[in-house]
């Protein structure tokens, strides 16, 4: 995840201290301007607190206000360490073990990425449901399963979906982890057991933290899952109570605000104090023999898969199934689909229409910092991030009751714009660093020359920029639909009136307990999310 | 052209002051150690760099001075980087067309193509090609727009060895046949000598001396150019107006000297002869000569290049002789 170092530590060509080219005026004004978008919510989140502040007292000396935030905390914690140990472990035994189907797992093991928390608690509690798969499974066996609720069951459910926020850079750590480390260790007269405390855990320390911060920031903003598992985190009493006490709700809010805005920044203190050893960019073969231990092992690993990602989808393609067989049973459908082709529509639309808004509106960022290493580009990069740290549901909600004091931003209440406005300002960040790498990725050598060659900067756009960066902004867009189409809250806040996503459909399913018709529309999504992720992001993790 | 420039990174001055004039279809060497500001002195007559004081003019016109600056693309300089930076997305012939701007002439980039040896190349991508090529291309496409100079940063370094002579050669006769104002920038003393009509050698920022390599190798301005540009004896003598005592005998100065001073006596300017008071140390053998390193009895030691095959052997006592003419020496202070 220590992605941001490569474009703003970037060596001078051949040890030269060249200028990097200043940034005229107007650039740095729109830098400046796209800076101010991004801090807008967080900065109304404040300005509201500071406007009610004779109530901050009564809202933080209550227990009503303290109580969910320490759950909050917990859960996140919990779900931190949990995520963390399962994903590193997961991690080192599909890189260095000799488990039957490594290579099966490796590629299987990131893939419950592309289930969004309430899909995916969606999943489990339908699968634990009277008349759910598990419960069908287990059901005859006189076994009473538990209904999925409360803080177990989130720490459950957020675990399985989170993990792989760990297992992915600590996977991608251990497989270029140059093998002479761990080979000098055992000439030294190191037991394989003492070359992994001693050599190999010190180097993933940095992996495993930043994972486990994202797991945290993660668990802390997530609205979806908590409130479907009923367990009272800060974010769920802030939508309960979002229509009823605005100054609650924003006092609430600044407090999350500042624990994911922390989380964020303990992320990137530590991506960059972690300046990586040495990495050899060949895979290595040093395999470690599991002994009897294999076998149980494989048991292991193929069981928290399962829960990850075989039992969701199971669960999910069971209730459809069953819904559609009562269909025919029936004669009429039971799972109704109108509007269900408006909806797909839809969320294709909003997540074409975020993702080239947000590529469009951190490039000029990503120039001024990748490209003239500015100043002014360094504090928009910053709020971009803070933009992302911000919980999605705190951004809805701030732009909603921003549009409803203020009359000019009115006239966006309930549009499509503001809508997007928020994907943008949620996912910017996303973009933001796919896009520096683009920038960077132009040599400036090549600017030069065509500036030499008379070109002046429209030109050298897009005859010399343009091309050369457009794989790198089709994944800085692809970041961005992807993540468009899976968000929950934001969109729940912004959408226009009547307006449906897919999302926003299997939230409403969900309220009304149609399991069958939830499975569908998960389906929906996950099939064409898990298309895009792999076109987009695994396919091309070593370059993320 | 280029009067008193200066220009500074912060607070480490890069170049202080410098002047350099070329001649209307002259080739300029720029050359000095790493690090001695001569890429940035290329980029500021580029336009890539501002500076901090000074003027350039290019072809009469005043380009960057005290309160203006001409941007690069409208100074109609051509550059051919180190790394040559040929567009990779585009094609050879679109590389070369680039600077013609839109409605390029195709003749044009033939014309520029053929001279660089390329025809037929035009539809290839640069990436395809070998280093040589490349550079070729990279020529070409600063050629093609015709412009009233001509910059090249470090023209060969990207090569490999066995290349390099060869492409130095054949850019040689090219520029040559050109009468384009060239400037170049090179840390290698072969190539500056082979190919600048004029060499300007550079160190901490500054020109420290400007002349027609002839000049710049018989008569160094400094003890420090004496070395960088060849390979130079620097003995310690006495002088007393044109003529200098020392270990190898009575030595004739272009430039009176008095006192303690260092004369340059070139390898080549000296030879050895059978039974005398030096030592060989070392015999090297480089095909077309030899060199000996020969210990004279004051300790001093100095290198001897003879184009024969080896004579004499480590441990030889030989006899130092001066064979050239006059040299320069240099005032030992205090």
């Amino acid at each position: 995840m220590a992605v941001l170092q490569t474009s703003t530590d970037l060596p001078a060509p051949l040890g030269r201290s060249t200028r990097a080219p200043s940034a005229p005026w107007w650039f740095l004004l729109i830098g400046l301007v796209l800076a101010a978008v991004f801090a807008a919510p967080l900065v109304y989140v404040i300005v509201r607190n500071i406007q009610d502040v004779s109530r901050l007292d009564e809202h933080f000396t209550s227990s009503a206000t303290w109580d969910p935030l320490g759950r909050s905390l917990l859960l996140a914690s919990s779900v931190a360490v949990t995520a963390t140990a399962f994903g590193t472990a997961l991690a080192w035994i599909t890189t260095r073990s000799d488990i039957p189907l490594r290579r099966l797992w490796m590629l299987v093991a990131p893939l419950p990425l592309v289930f969004p928390s309430f899909v995916g608690a969606t999943a489990l509690i339908s699968g634990f449901a009277k008349g759910g798969l598990l419960d069908r499974a287990v059901g005859p066996l006189g076994f009473e399963l538990p209904e999925l609720a409360g803080f177990w069951a989130a720490l459950f459910v957020l675990t399985l979906f989170t993990y792989p926020y760990v297992y992915l850079p600590v996977a991608a750590r251990l497989r270029f982890l140059p093998s002479s480390f761990e080979e000098s260790a055992r000439v030294l007269g190191r037991t394989p057991r003492q070359v992994f405390t001693s050599v190999v855990v010190p180097q993933l320390l940095a992996p495993i933290t930043a994972g486990g911060l994202l797991v945290f920031l993660y668990t802390v903003s997530d609205f979806g899952a908590v409130q479907l598992l009923r367990y009272d985190t800060l974010t769920r009493v802030i939508y309960a109570n979002s229509l009823a006490d605005q100054p609650r709700v924003m006092a609430l809010s600044l407090l999350l605000g500042i624990v994911a805005v922390l989380a964020v920044a303990a992320e990137r203190a530590l991506g960059r104090n972690h300046s990586e050893s040495a990495m050899s960019n060949r895979a290595t073969g040093l395999t470690v023999p599991l002994g009897r231990w294999r076998w149980p092992t494989f048991a292991a690993v193929a069981a928290f898969v399962g829960f990850a990602l075989i039992g969701p989808l199971a669960s999910l393609a069971h209730w459809t199934v069953r819904g559609a067989a009562s269909s025919r049973a029936r004669g009429a459908l039971a799972i109704p689909t109108d509007g269900l082709g408006e909806a797909i529509g839809n969320t294709v639309l909003v997540s074409i229409l975020a993702a080239v808004a947000t590529v469009v509106l951190v490039l000029p960022i990503a120039y001024l910092v990748a490209r003239h290493r500015s100043r002014t580009g360094m504090v928009a990069d910053g709020l971009v991030t803070a933009g992302f740290a911000l919980p999605g549901l705190v951004l809805g909600l701030s732009l909603v009751f921003w549009a409803l004091s203020n009359d000019f931003l009115f006239r966006f209440y309930q549009t499509l714009p503001l809508l997007i406005l928020g994907y943008v300002i949620h996912f910017g960040a996303q973009a933001n660093r796919a896009t520096q790498i683009a920038v960077a990725s132009v040599p400036t050598r090549l600017d030069e020359s065509a500036r030499m060659l008379g070109a002046g900067r429209a030109r050298r756009f897009i005859t010399v920029d343009a091309p050369l960066m457009m794989p790198g902004l089709l994944a800085a867009g692809g970041l961005v639909l992807l993540s468009t189409m899976k968000e929950l809250p934001a969109t729940l806040f912004l959408r226009p009136t009547g307006f449906d996503t897919l999302s926003t459909r299997i939230w409403a399913s969900m309220d009304n307990l149609s399991f069958a018709k939830a499975g569908l529309e998960s389906m929906i999504l996950l099939a064409v999310s898990a298309v895009l992720t792999w076109f987009l992001v695994l396919r091309r993790s070593d370059a993320l | 052209m280029v009067r008193e420039a200066s220009v500074s990174y912060g607070d480490t001055a890069v170049l202080r002051s410098v002047d350099l004039d070329v001649r209307a279809g002259g080739i300029v060497a720029l050359l000095g150690p790493s690090g001695c500001g001569k890429t940035t002195m290329l980029r500021a007559i580029a336009g890539l760099e501002h500076l901090d004081a000074g003027q350039i003019e290019v072809g009469g016109t005043l380009v960057s001075g005290p309160s203006r600056h001409v941007a690069p693309e409208r100074r109609n300089v051509g550059m051919v980087f180190q790394d040559w930076a040929l567009f990779p997305h585009l094609s050879v012939a679109r590389n070369v067309a680039y600077g013609l701007g839109r409605g390029a002439d195709e003749a044009r980039v033939a014309e520029v193509l053929d001279l660089v040896g390329l025809s037929g190349f035009g539809d290839r991508s640069p990436q395809n090609l070998s280093g040589g090529q490349q550079q070729r291309v990279a020529l070409a496409r600063a050629l093609a727009p015709s412009p009233t100079a001509l910059l090249l940063d470090e023209p060969f370094s990207n090569l490999d060895t066995a290349l390099r002579v060869e492409i130095r050669t054949e850019v040689h006769r090219l520029l040559s046949s050109l009468d384009v104002t060239t400037i170049f920038v090179t840390h290698d003393q072969d190539e500056a000598f082979i190919l600048g009509d004029e060499v300007a050698v550079m160190a901490n920022g500054r020109i420290v001396q400007q002349g027609s390599p002839q000049a710049l190798y018989a008569r160094p301005a400094s003890p420090w150019i004496a070395a960088f540009v060849g390979e130079a004896n620097l003995v310690v003598g006495t002088a007393a107006g044109t003529v200098a005592t020392t270990p190898v005998g009575a030595i004739q100065l272009s430039e009176a000297c008095h006192g303690d001073c260092e004369v340059l006596l070139r390898p080549e300017e000296l030879e050895l002869a059978a039974e005398g008071p030096g030592v060989v140390g070392l015999v090297e053998y480089y095909g077309h000569d030899t060199t000996y390193e020969v210990e004279l009895p004051d300790t001093t030691v100095v290198r001897v290049r003879m184009t024969s095959t080896p004579k004499f052997a480590t441990g030889d006592r030989v006899q130092v002789r001066h064979i050239g003419g006059t040299t320069v020496a240099y005032a030992l202070a205090g």
